[in-house]
């Protein structure tokens, strides 16, 4: 089956010429049809390749094939397939083919429906393309083709100035990051002779990657490092995480499938991917860890306060990615991975319900919703699903990956990290029952918007109850239960040395985690479904600590003093140097010759007399020069 | 005569007969020019498919003789006449001007004015141009290269907008004095490998009285210097000679601080007349770098190696923060295409395999974007009348199509992978960091400005609300999906499959690393 694995990613791209050709005025029906039957059936051979893989241990190929000769070397494409991209493809085109329904029944009647689906479909093709590459440069090259296909969604409704803004700063800070991957894999192949994983890999661990400048050890830092970046920007961790809350102007699916379950999750797929590199620096792995646990800790922080609900969503994606990353940092590699499948389920959940709600009512923003449990009973239901998963109640998918992850940080001696994690899950489960409150109990804030308010059809409604289950029951693919079987399945991909299967359940720590996920649910209940607490007094008392949260930490605010007035006011000094001052210098060249010119014409007499008179001259003073340097005569 | 004498006097012939022939409408006159340039490419592309890529050698050559100038030098010869013939380095330019050419005579609009003039001039710099590629001496080069300046000139002067007439002056001066320093250098190179200029090593004496003869033959010169350029210059001249040249290519590429003549040129001409200038003939300096520099004196090049290095990413940042700062499409392009030529400097600097055949790639890829670039601006020009970014917005609604390949261009422009400018850049940084990385780690900015530059002119061309007075404007024409599609569709297949060209530069890359023997 595994050989086969190269279907998964063409399906959506046959569905994407086929879009393409079908134009902008294709009938709904038919694009969404065939978008959803390809990538469905993506999902099923993606699943025969998952099982396959399991069965057999022993790995197969890489399949590449030639693609452009440089000097000796060739560079290939092709695929590969693993135990964690086979996890990947399934995770990805399951996500996919939910979202691709969903949006038949969200973007109904948008004009440029066809258009929508075909960016979609571009970015399954990308994204899966991306999971199975067998090398560094094809993972660069859909890496970037994610970014575009984001891109293209976060801007879909050109119109709007802030899409438009947005769709801009979420491919320009990414690259940011893609410049530091960009710059690993270069320095790797140099180093390497080969973008292959494998190749890199052997050649790292035998300590024989040292170019002429830096050393093997040097060399394996910084590459994992600049790897890294391009993984925080991917991934939205700190400092870099500025353009996911802005990409929430995108369609909600787009939100739901790119800006949660499956692109943003690239990054920490990248970490995972290059993870025998990063265990042989622990300058790199610390560093993955420590962006990891502060990422997790400042989202949480922000989501705390947003009042938009796809924003307060976004921060928590962000927050969770940071888990994930921390995880890889700290060594828990299979708990990363886990806690980014369960993600990409529970959170894809969380925005399709929130696009259900913005569907029905038409606004995003949280005080301006309320009681719509009457009137969505099932949206509601499955948001709470997706709201205890992510706040880590047991026994829902998130509860089992969100506490590997802590304990995993403890275990290792990363006591601050923990700390960390530990505060972030308390306000995890605040923001988001915050979020449940606000949308679904009490009176509704705005009746006229409440009035019309009503679930989607059935194409709506399936993608949420499957979700629902998989966030629900998710978890129980690695718990003492049934072996930790995805931990077992992962690591015959073998990173060794990484935590794992041998660490013991803590039980102490499974029932502090989740009773601070209950403190975090009451306190949220307390303040929003039965105040006890009036949430405006406790902002008031908190004064500069709650604008903080609210304003971000300033950052978008700082970064734009700091970076984007450095750059314009780069490029005004080089305008002004080119225009006035090279350029300058040029018109002042050319006055002084045309001036000398104007002067000379004067000796235009048009006496031949004159001009012989000045031939001879000249002729004169040559011969002079001649004789002087041949021989000294004169 | 071989197949590359008539790519090249294909387009000759169409603009003889546009002058000569009499009574010839406006509709002859575009048919006559559109056939030589369709012409010179249907026998580029045959020539492709007879190239043999197993040799780095000229093929498909021919040699016309002039005259001789007798007994020139130490009772030698010279040989004057023209001789054209290909190699890798030169085939995939000559398919690139051939193209270009062709695309930029389709694409010039049904109310032009004087067509006589413009094909007689646009016919005249395509053949001045594909000389330039195909020259195997000195003199067909520098013949070629007048050619393509004063006809170029021509074309910027009589077509381009109001102001154009200073503009060509400048264009003029700056490539006439690029010429110059041309002439020095090439003739001081054939001149040295004569005997010219002594030598400074005593032993190599039977290499220099095996070579003797002056000839302004191309690849005599390369078998005679390129391995040992040393025997036949002191240290000083072959120095003096290789920064003249250098200085001839800074000046013909429009590299900082020479290269205010570009912008200027770009923002008065017409649309055709900058697809033809920035599409290919802002090639021909960086064309004769790897050509006279890595292939005559690749000592010297490695010698100055920090210095091209370092004027590449010089050019690199200042091209595209200049970019940024502009608020004309035409000079933003303009900036774009310094700034993408830096990463060839930085390439040719690298002197390794991925070095140079970045720069290859980069040529080629920036050619048919910045043509693509300047078409899809000029079609939006027509229709809004202003080339100025703060002036449009809201594009994509009135004209989708224009506005989608657009946003391609721009998108190969700040090199996405799958388009040309990817491998392009890869290649180029690969060469780049494995000779100089502290230089290209400050060059790697340029990949994230290109994005700035770019996104932020589309931001404000095709997004945004729709304007009120740009709503009924309708979209691209089939005859503007000519032009459009096909510099969309090589940029494309070069992203996709790269082989495509790459295996022609294969051999003559290897060639032209092959240094001292």
């Amino acid at each position: 089956m595994v050989e086969y694995a190269w279907l998964v990613p063409l399906l959506p791209l046959v569905a994407y010429v086929f879009l393409l050709v079908l134009g902008r005025r294709a009938p709904e029906g038919i694009v969404a049809g065939v978008s959803v039957v390809l990538t469905f059936a993506a999902f099923l051979i993606s699943a025969l390749v998952f099982r396959s893989v399991g069965q057999s241990p022993d790995q197969t190929g890489p399949y590449v094939f030639h693609w452009l000769t440089v000097g000796t070397h060739s560079f290939t494409v092709g695929f590969e397939v693993t135990h964690l991209n086979a996890l990947m493809l399934v995770v990805v085109s399951l996500v996919s083919t939910l979202v691709l329904l969903f949006s038949k029944g969200y973007m109904h009647g948008d004009e440029r429906f066809p258009v929508f689906y075909q960016y979609l479909n571009l970015f399954v093709f990308s994204m899966l393309a991306l999971v199975i590459s067998p090398n560094l440069l094809q993972l660069y090259i859909f890496w970037e083709m994610v970014g575009l296909c984001s891109y293209l969604l976060v801007g879909f409704w050109y119109f709007k100035p802030e899409a438009a803004l947005a769709a801009k700063k979420s491919f320009i800070v990414t690259r940011i990051g893609d410049v530091g991957l960009f710059t690993g894999i270069i320095l790797l192949f140099l180093a390497s002779g080969s973008f292959d994983y494998s190749t890199v890999f052997t050649a790292a661990a035998a300590h024989k990657l040292s170019l002429g400048w830096i050393s093997n050890d040097h060399l394996v830092t910084l590459a994992a490092i600049l790897i890294f970046v391009g993984a925080v920007g991917k991934s939205a961790q700190f400092p870099l995480h500025v353009w996911l809350p802005d990409a929430m102007e995108g369609p909600t699916p787009v939100s739901a499938l790119i800006h949660a379950a499956t692109m943003v999750a690239a990054g920490v797929y990248l970490v995972a991917r290059c993870y025998p590199l990063f265990q042989l620096s622990p300058a790199a792995l610390s560093t993955v860890a420590w962006i990891g646990g502060i990422t997790a800790l400042l989202a949480a922080l922000i989501a705390l306060t947003q009042r938009d609900i796809k924003r307060v969503i976004a921060y928590s994606t962000i927050s969770q990615l940071g888990y994930m990353m921390m995880a890889l940092g700290v060594g828990a590699y299979a708990y990363g991975v886990f806690h980014l499948m369960t993600h990409a389920f529970f959170k894809a959940l969380l925005f399709l319900a929130a696009g259900s709600v913005i569907h029905a009512l038409d606004t995003q923003d949280l005080f301006e919703m309320g009681g719509l449990y009457k009137k969505m009973k099932l949206t509601a239901w499955t948001f709470l699903a997706g709201a205890l998963a992510l706040a880590g109640i047991v026994p829902f998918a998130g509860f089992w990956s969100k506490d590997d992850i802590l304990a995993a940080a403890l275990e290792s001696g990363h006591t601050v990290l923990y700390v960390f994690g530990l505060i972030a899950a308390f306000c995890t489960a605040f923001y988001i029952f915050r979020v449940y409150f606000l949308t679904f109990t009490g009176q509704p804030r705005d009746p006229a918007r409440h009035e019309h308010a009503h679930e989607g059809s059935w194409v709506m409604t399936l993608p949420l109850v499957v979700l629902a289950v998989l966030a629900t029951i998710g978890g129980f693919f690695n718990t003492p239960f049934n072996g930790y079987g995805l931990e077992r399945y992962l690591f015959a991909d073998s990173p060794q040395g990484a935590i794992g299967a041998t660490t013991p359940e803590n039980v102490g720590l499974m029932v502090l985690s989740v009773l601070v996920g209950l403190a975090g649910i009451g306190l949220a209940a307390l303040m929003y479904w039965r105040p006890a607490i009036q949430p405006e007094k406790l902002a008031r008392s908190l004064g500069f600590l709650y604008q903080l949260s609210f304003r971000k930490f300033y950052l978008d605010e700082i970064y734009y003093a700091i970076v984007v007035a450095t750059g314009k006011a780069i490029a005004a000094i080089v305008d002004f140097v080119d225009r006035y001052i090279i350029d300058g210098i040029v018109r002042l060249v050319a006055r002084i010759v045309a001036t000398i010119g104007l002067g000379l014409k004067y000796t235009q007499t048009g006496q031949i007399q004159a001009y012989t008179a000045v031939a001879a001259f000249g002729v004169l003073i040559l011969v002079a020069w001649a004789m002087w340097s041949i021989g000294g005569v004169l | 005569m071989g197949l590359v004498f008539w790519i090249v006097l294909a387009p000759l012939i169409a603009a003889v007969l546009i002058l000569v022939v009499p009574g010839l409408r406006a509709g002859a006159h575009r048919a006559l020019g559109l056939l030589g340039s369709a012409a010179a490419l249907v026998l580029a592309l045959a020539a492709w498919g007879r190239f043999q890529y197993a040799t780095s050698a000229y093929q498909e050559v021919s040699r016309l003789h002039w005259f001789t100038l007798p007994a020139l030098w130490q009772q030698s010869d010279l040989s004057i006449g023209l001789s054209f013939g290909v190699d890798g380095l030169s085939l995939p330019l000559v398919l690139l001007a051939a193209f270009i050419s062709l695309l930029a005579g389709v694409a010039a609009p049904r109310t032009l004015q004087r067509t006589r003039l413009y094909y007689f001039w646009m016919e005249l710099a395509t053949a001045g141009i594909l000389g330039v590629f195909t020259a195997m001496d000195l003199f067909t080069f520098l013949l070629a290269l007048e050619l393509s300046l004063f006809a170029a000139f021509f074309l910027i002067h009589l077509f381009g907008e109001a102001g154009s007439r200073k503009a060509a002056f400048k264009f003029l001066l700056y490539r006439g004095l690029a010429s110059v320093l041309f002439l020095a250098a090439l003739v001081g190179l054939a001149y040295g490998a004569a005997g010219g200029f002594g030598t400074t090593q005593p032993d190599t004496q039977g290499i220099i009285n095996g070579a003797g003869a002056l000839t302004f033959d191309i690849p005599t010169l390369t078998d005679t210097l390129h391995k040992a350029s040393e025997a036949f210059f002191t240290p000083h001249a072959r120095s003096v000679l290789f920064l003249i040249l250098l200085l001839g290519v800074l000046v013909e590429e429009a590299f900082v601080p020479f290269h205010t003549w570009l912008p200027t040129t770009h923002e008065f001409s017409d649309t055709t007349t900058n697809m033809l200038i920035g599409g290919v003939l802002t090639k021909t300096g960086a064309y004769a770098l790897l050509r006279f520099g890595v292939g005559l004196l690749p000592g010297e090049v490695r010698h100055w190696g920090v210095l091209i290095a370092v004027l590449g990413v010089i050019n690199i940042l200042y091209g595209a923060f200049a970019a940024w700062a502009q608020k004309d499409w035409r000079r933003l392009i303009a900036f774009g295409s310094i700034s993408h030529m830096g990463l060839v400097l930085l390439g040719v600097a690298a002197l390794n395999a991925a070095g140079l055949q970045g720069a290859m790639f980069m040529m080629v890829s920036s050619g048919l974007l910045t043509a693509l670039l300047f078409f899809l601006t000029g079609a939006i020009k027509e229709r809004t009348q202003t080339a100025l970014i703060p002036s449009l917005g809201g594009l994509s609604r009135p004209m989708p199509m224009l506005s989608g390949f657009l946003l391609v261009a721009a998108l190969g422009s700040l090199g996405l992978p799958l388009t040309s400018g990817f491998v392009s850049e890869i290649q180029a940084f690969i060469g780049g960091f494995g000779t100089y990385p502290a230089i290209s780690f400050v060059g790697v900015i340029g990949i994230i400005l290109s994005a700035v530059y770019l996104l932020y002119a589309m931001e404000k061309t095709t997004f945004g609300p729709a304007r009120q007075s740009y709503t009924g404007l309708a979209d691209a024409t089939p005859r503007e999906y000519v032009p459009t599609v096909v510099l969309t569709a090589l940029v494309l297949l070069i992203g996709v499959y790269p082989s495509v060209i790459g295996d022609l530069f294969g051999l003559s890359v290897q060639a032209l690393l092959r240094i001292g023997g």
